[in-house]
């Protein structure tokens, strides 16, 4: 790929523009990188691509090999595996709840115990979101118990 | 493995207090309230307590391999069976009771049942007690 970097009159206003024969998902990234300093999130909805804030997000869940972000009502599909969600949103926020979800600390409301060892967190919205046994000891050391 | 001895523990506490409290009351009833006791019933509590304890090795720890609401209601089961066979072989080695006597059979498999579902309240209870310790550091995060 060529990148061409042009010098600018002191008065002319900073502008990148991108010439490609399509928009691949990399491509896309670092225009959301440019566009929100790299914070907001790019999902997609079957009306196009949108950008939130990773705090919007109640919960990630990876449902058929495709990841879904939930937010207030809203849900949206991420193109990155739960994995990588993982490394790109705030540590001291989101947590890994079962094999297929992530979870925002910050949006839920109450956690009670389930059955066989699991804990139930009633998220702000009114959904519930199962925290299985195996994470259960990585939530208690986040939230220092 | 830390893990699993730390249940395992807690488990025995708690079925060695259950046991101790029907045991109490079964020979309350059984035997009336003048009966003597030998001190080989203490050690055949604990090593009771110790038989159902092991059983609980079908039931999965915290930060073991998942497993699904059918799994783990089977192995609650399972570990069901488990206790009621050991309790009532244990039992009749240990002369608590006779397979003659109906009333005394049918007081020990109450008896189990008794202690079987004090175990899950104890353990529900302890989750409780866990969750409201999360749910007020969240409080605490919410306000930081």
């Amino acid at each position: 790929m060529k990148v061409t970097i042009l010098d600018l009159e002191p008065n002319e206003e900073e502008e990148i523009i991108i010439k490609c024969h399509a928009l691949e998902e990399d491509m896309v990234k670092l225009i959301n990188q440019f566009k929100h300093g790299g914070r907001k999130l790019t999902v997609y909805q079957e009306n196009g691509m949108f950008f939130v804030e990773p705090e919007e997000v109640f919960y990630f869940e990876s449902v058929d090999q495709k990841v879904f972000a939930y937010c207030q009502r809203e849900v949206y599909q991420v193109k990155s595996k739960l994995y990588e969600l993982l490394e790109e949103l705030p540590g001291r926020d989101f947590i890994r709840v079962s094999k297929s979800s992530i979870l925002n600390l910050n949006q839920i409301e109450r956690l009670a115990p389930a059955f066989g060892g699991r804990y139930e967190a009633l998220l702000k919205n009114g959904e519930k979101v199962i925290i299985s046994r195996q994470y259960v000891g990585s939530l208690k050391e986040k939230l220092g118990v | 493995m830390l893990k699993r001895l730390e249940m395992m523990v807690s488990l025995f506490v708690k079925i060695t207090t259950g046991i101790l409290f029907v045991s109490a009351s079964y020979i309350s009833a059984f035997f009336g309230w003048e009966e003597e006791l030998h001190v080989e019933i203490l050690w055949q509590i604990l090593a009771l307590a110790l038989a159902c304890t092991l059983g609980s090795l079908a039931l999965p720890v915290d930060g073991e391999q998942e497993v699904s609401r059918k799994s783990m209601l089977v192995r609650m089961v399972i570990y069901y069976v488990y206790v009621n066979l050991v309790v009532l072989f244990c039992g009749f080695s240990f002369g608590w009771f006779s397979f003659d006597n109906l009333k005394q059979v049918l007081g020990m498999i109450m008896a189990i049942a008794f202690v079987y579902l004090l175990v899950v309240i104890l353990s529900f209870w302890q989750g409780c007690r866990e969750a409201q310790q999360m749910n007020r550091k969240l409080e605490k995060r919410k306000q930081s």
